[in-house]
């Protein structure tokens, strides 16, 4: 049986970058998220979490990348990342200060 | 910037600067911009973290830290250029804060300390009286040099006497019989009073003849070894010494006609000498008596940063347990005894400088190209080499330049005291009663800091 995934095991971490904080400024964060969700689940969590209104989500399935140490090779794991934009009027208030 | 002075005590001065907020505020944009190009924090490329994250990262108490410490620095760097000559020690922050009204910081300032001089130009100097026949032993034993370095060597068979030279070569067994050290061919003149075994032992040995004997020493433990010396005698010659002539005056130089001419020359080289060593002699017990009755301004809070200075650097160097032992691994008793070196060589250096800044007494070039003539002989460089040296090392050209000043305050000082000649006897009798005062005046001295 395929376990449940709950709204409140979707958010892994916000992405704090460059790039992330520039989309910031247009109501729009990014997040690791766990693999097993869609973006309708995105949704659900990021509104109930932290209660605003998601206007858009995209979703990256972010591909390994190949990584060595010494003779040992190997790759770097998979993840999946969301870009969430927010209605007009909504930000999210714990990130306000990271962007 | 505002600055108030809190207290003083004799040459420390404590401090505090205040910087408004305005200040404060200007300080902290330029530190943000200057943390901004050096943090690197992951997910951003250098110089492109914005503020926020920054601030999150680092933490206010950091960035606080940083604007402080370039206050800190700024202010430094002020009094160091405006009192510059005046210190005698950096300045050191005590501490910071930051206020409503802005920051304040807390400096101790410590300036070299003033000194009191003692009337010298009524100093009482006093030195033996040379005695009457002081030249004429001066004259014997220059001759008797000369002889010795113009001795005849004549072979000889018989047994090694007193007197003699010996050639020989000696090697070192020990107690397993492994040969430690094995010696060149050396000469060695028997003398009466040399106590050397080597000389002792082969006194009555003949050329070609092996003499054995042992020694014992004490090793790094404790432990007693003995060590067997094997010495070969390889030559034997009597030494002549010529007979003091006419003859032997024309072989030793050619300036003289006959033995008079030669010993009164030697007679004037003895009175030279003697005037050297007279004005030295006057001129060391006036810089000693001048330092002794200088009284010196100097805080407690000076000298302790100077010791702990000073064994910080011994520990740095390695020097630091060496140092320690000679005072029977008591720190304190080491730290006392740099203290007193440090008050010996202010109240030196200090009442030298301010006379000389009394009396005009300078040091031009002239002198300092005299004393670069002499230490490029000593050297062994060129008169143009050894000035390109000093040129080079400020800190040693500062140590001639005080050498040359300190040698023309201490001729001043004789030039202006009375000296008074006494009996020998009397001398050492007055030098180590100085000994004594001396040191009650150290202790006079620290109850006057105190």
């Amino acid at each position: 049986m395929k376990e449940k995934v709950t709204y409140f095991d979707v958010i892994i971490r916000p992405l704090i970058t460059e790039k992330s904080t520039s989309l910031g400024e247009n109501r729009t964060y990014v997040f690791e998220v766990d693999k097993r969700v869609n973006k309708s689940k995105v949704k659900e969590a990021i509104e109930k979490t932290f209660n605003v209104k998601v206007e858009k989500v995209n979703i990256i399935n972010v591909k390994p990348k190949p990584k060595r140490q010494g003779i040992f090779e190997g790759k770097s794991r998979s993840w999946k990342k969301a870009i969430v934009k927010l209605r007009e009027g909504y930000t999210i208030q714990q990130l306000e200060g990271l962007h | 910037m505002e600055s108030k002075l809190l207290s003083k005590e004799k040459n420390v001065e404590t401090v505090k600067y205040l910087f408004d907020q305005d200040e404060i505020k200007e300080e902290e944009r330029k530190v943000i911009q200057s943390l901004k190009q050096r943090a690197d924090i992951p997910g951003f490329r250098k110089g492109k973290v914005p503020e926020n994250i920054l601030r999150a990262r680092l933490g206010e108490e950091y960035i606080r830290y940083s604007i402080a410490e370039k206050f800190i620095d700024k202010v430094a760097q002020e009094i160091v250029k405006e009192k510059g000559n005046e210190l005698l020690l950096n300045p050191f922050v005590l501490d910071y804060k930051f206020e409503n009204e802005g920051l304040e910081i807390e400096f101790e300032i410590h300036y070299k300390p003033e000194t009191t001089l003692p009337d010298y130009k009524k100093f009482k100097l006093e030195i033996p009286k040379p005695e009457t026949d002081n030249f004429e032993k001066y004259v014997e034993s220059r001759l008797n040099e000369l002889r010795e370095n113009n001795v005849v060597l004549e072979p000889k068979e018989g047994k090694i006497e007193l007197g003699d030279l010996v050639k020989l070569n000696y090697k070192v067994l020990s107690e397993d019989g492994k040969e430690i050290y094995k010696s060149q061919t050396m000469d060695i003149i028997v003398r009466e009073d040399d106590l050397r075994p080597i000389v002792k032992e082969v006194i009555g040995s003949e050329k070609g003849k092996e003499v054995v004997f042992e020694r014992e020493f004490e090793d790094e433990n404790g432990e007693k070894k003995k060590y067997t010396y094997h010495v070969q005698i390889e030559e034997v010659y009597k030494r002549i010494l010529p007979n003091l002539d006419d003859e032997f005056v024309k072989t030793v130089s050619d300036q003289f006609k006959n033995l008079e001419e030669l010993k009164n020359s030697l007679r004037e080289e003895g009175e030279k000498l003697y005037e050297y060593y007279r004005n030295d002699f006057l001129k060391d017990q006036a810089l000693n008596k001048l330092a002794d009755e200088t009284v010196l301004e100097i805080s407690e809070k000076s000298l302790d940063r100077l010791v702990e200075m000073a064994v910080d650097k011994m520990k740095e160097s390695g020097e630091y347990r060496e140092q320690l032992e000679k005072f029977d691994n008591d720190e304190e008793k080491l730290k006392e005894e740099i203290k007193k070196s440090y008050i010996n060589l202010f109240k030196s250096t200090y009442s030298v400088s301010s006379i000389a800044e009394k009396e005009n007494i300078k040091v031009d070039d002239s002198e300092i190209d005299e004393t670069l003539k002499e230490l490029s002989q000593v050297w062994n460089v060129s008169f143009e080499r050894a000035k390109a040296i000093v040129k080079k090392d400020p800190k040693l050209f500062d140590e001639i330049y005080d050498s040359i000043l300190k040698s023309k305050v201490g001729k001043f000082l004789v030039e202006n005291a009375q000296i008074v000649e006494v009996e020998p006897e009397a001398e050492k009798e007055n030098q180590n009663n100085e000994n004594e005062s001396g040191k009650s005046s150290e202790s006079d001295q620290e109850t006057k800091e105190e």
